[in-house]
């Protein structure tokens, strides 16, 4: 597992609703209902901050945001370099 | 000639702007005025504004100048006759409201660019350049007056934005508590105590709060709306729409046109219907509570609204939230159903007369229908709790129907991709 997504796991972690479950790169979290909507974005901006690149929400679907895995793909899918 | 008493009152130039400062008067009370005749100056924050009248009559006033007058409250009356009795409440209307009475409010012309000289920089060390309030903003946060070097005239909104932090711009912003019997409180006696004083940002809001709570008579019902787990539908749909708020801002927006007394304000005895259905959304996920607006949510799709809802989250939670996202709700919608809350009693906001709250689902028997329950606070003096509980009980209608609607369209999709594999 890469540091940067081990950090995101860390932040997953911290705004989960549920205390105490364990999360892997392949852990279902919206669909799961460990993390809500608001959760999502959260999760966003953090994967923004890991990643160093602006993902504008509107090009992505929340199945896209569902696993942390799935987050960096996305991120190289249609992220941009940004500050 | 007039035949009714016309309040002016103080617009708004800025959502960040909870008063302003009485800086001239250009007429005396009492004084025969025409329309479109200039009667007083403000400074808000970001500049001196004029104040016209709205009509022919008599103006009356009883502010004196240096005073700060609350946003939307009366700067003044104009009246039919000189002694025209003048009403003792000071309600305060929403800012959409303020800018949109064009006939008993005349849009103020920002007139910055006329600014005199002594208004600017009570230190005198500034150019004319900095507007008071941001010499002000510079003292208090120890900034250099350089760092605005490139702009040609900085105001307050120039050094908030500096700073870009939603917390900070509530705290820069937020004034003094007002006075009255609500804040003289009674202690336990014979427990010790220790006091903390609250972060400005918290006296803001419990501010602006307060303003509507003193001019509404708030009252409330709750309605309960069976579901089979409407949360958990969308979120495993994978759609846009991952969440109920969407539907029921969607759905909320379209009683609204047909319950105007929860889009509305009362005033002065009258009953104040907005034009547009804003619906605001209250959101406090670490950085202040804030509320952006979703305008005209009537006459949007529930594809729209999320995606509005999504946008101005993640505005939120990047504090690149502007003015005009805030600005102009007519309704307020607070969600608290991801925090395991089974009532609550949700306040209204300045300018308004309704907010709905939204309660969790709570399903009390496993693999069986649940419910969750809609909280209307409305205000009494437009509408009574019968039509409050229509209003719910549509929408949790409105909101079963969309549930089975929903439902049915994922179950066919999944016969289908079963058949498929």
């Amino acid at each position: 597992m890469t540091a940067e997504a081990q950090q995101m796991i860390e932040h997953i972690t911290r705004i989960m609703r549920r205390r105490g479950v364990q999360i892997d790169e392949n852990t279902p979290l919206l669909s799961s209902g460990l993390i809500d909507s608001m959760g999502l974005l959260d999760a966003l901006v953090k994967l923004e901050e890991v990643t160093h690149m602006r993902i504008p929400p509107g090009k992505i679907q929340p199945k896209d945001m569902d696993t942390v895995a799935l987050m960096f793909a996305t991120a190289q899918r249609v992220g941009k370099p940004g500050k | 000639m007039i035949q009714e008493l016309i309040p002016v009152l103080v617009p708004q130039e800025t959502v960040n702007d909870e008063t302003v400062k009485l800086t001239a008067w250009l007429v005396s009370s009492g004084d025969k005025v025409q329309a479109e005749q200039l009667l007083a100056q403000v400074e808000t924050s970001k500049a001196l504004l004029d104040i016209h009248a709205p009509a022919d009559g008599f103006v009356r006033y009883e502010h004196q100048l240096g005073s700060e007058l609350a946003i939307g409250s009366p700067l003044c009356y104009i009246t039919p006759a000189v002694d025209t009795p003048l009403p003792r409440s000071s309600p305060v209307i929403a800012a959409a409201k303020v800018r949109k009475t064009a006939t008993k409010i005349v849009a103020p012309r920002t007139t910055s660019e006329k600014r005199p000289r002594h208004d600017v920089g009570e230190t005198g060390t500034f150019s004319p350049r900095f507007s008071r309030s941001a010499v002000r903003l510079l003292g208090e946060h120890n900034l250099d007056p350089q760092q605005f070097a490139h702009l040609p005239l900085v105001r307050a909104q120039d050094v908030v934005s500096y700073i870009q932090s939603a917390d900070e711009i509530d705290e820069l912003v937020s004034g003094a508590m007002p006075a009255g019997d609500a804040f003289q409180p009674a202690f336990a006696s014979s427990v010790p105590m220790r006091w903390e004083s609250l972060p400005r940002r918290k006296l803001g809001e419990i501010r602006r709060l307060w303003s509507a709570q003193g001019h509404a008579l708030a009252s409330s019902v709750t309605v309960s709306c069976p579901t089979r787990g409407l949360r958990s539908l969308l979120r495993t749909s994978g759609g846009v729409v991952s969440s109920p708020v969407a539907f029921i801002v969607f759905e909320a927006a379209r009683l609204l046109k047909k319950y105007p007394a929860f889009n509305a304000v009362f005033a002065e005895g009258h009953a104040g219907y907005y034009e547009e259905v804003n619906v605001g959304i209250a959101i406090d996920y670490g950085k202040g509570l804030l509320v952006p607006v979703v305008r005209n949510a009537d006459q949007k799709d529930a594809i729209e609204i999320a995606e509005e809802l999504r946008d101005l989250m993640y505005k939120y939670l990047r504090q690149e939230l502007k003015a005009e996202d805030l600005s102009g709700g007519t309704f307020v919608v607070s969600d608290l159903s991801a925090e395991g809350v089974v009532s609550f009693l949700p306040l209204i906001n300045q300018g308004q007369s309704a907010i709905l709250g939204i309660a969790s689902e709570l399903f009390p028997v496993a693999d069986a229908p649940g419910s969750f329950n809609f909280i209307l606070t409305f205000d009494h003096q437009l509408a009574e709790g019968r039509m409050a509980a229509q209003f719910v009980n549509e929408l949790a209608e409105r909101l079963q129907t969309r549930e089975a609607s929903l439902r049915s369209q994922t179950e066919v999709t999944q016969e289908q991709e079963n058949t498929n594999s």
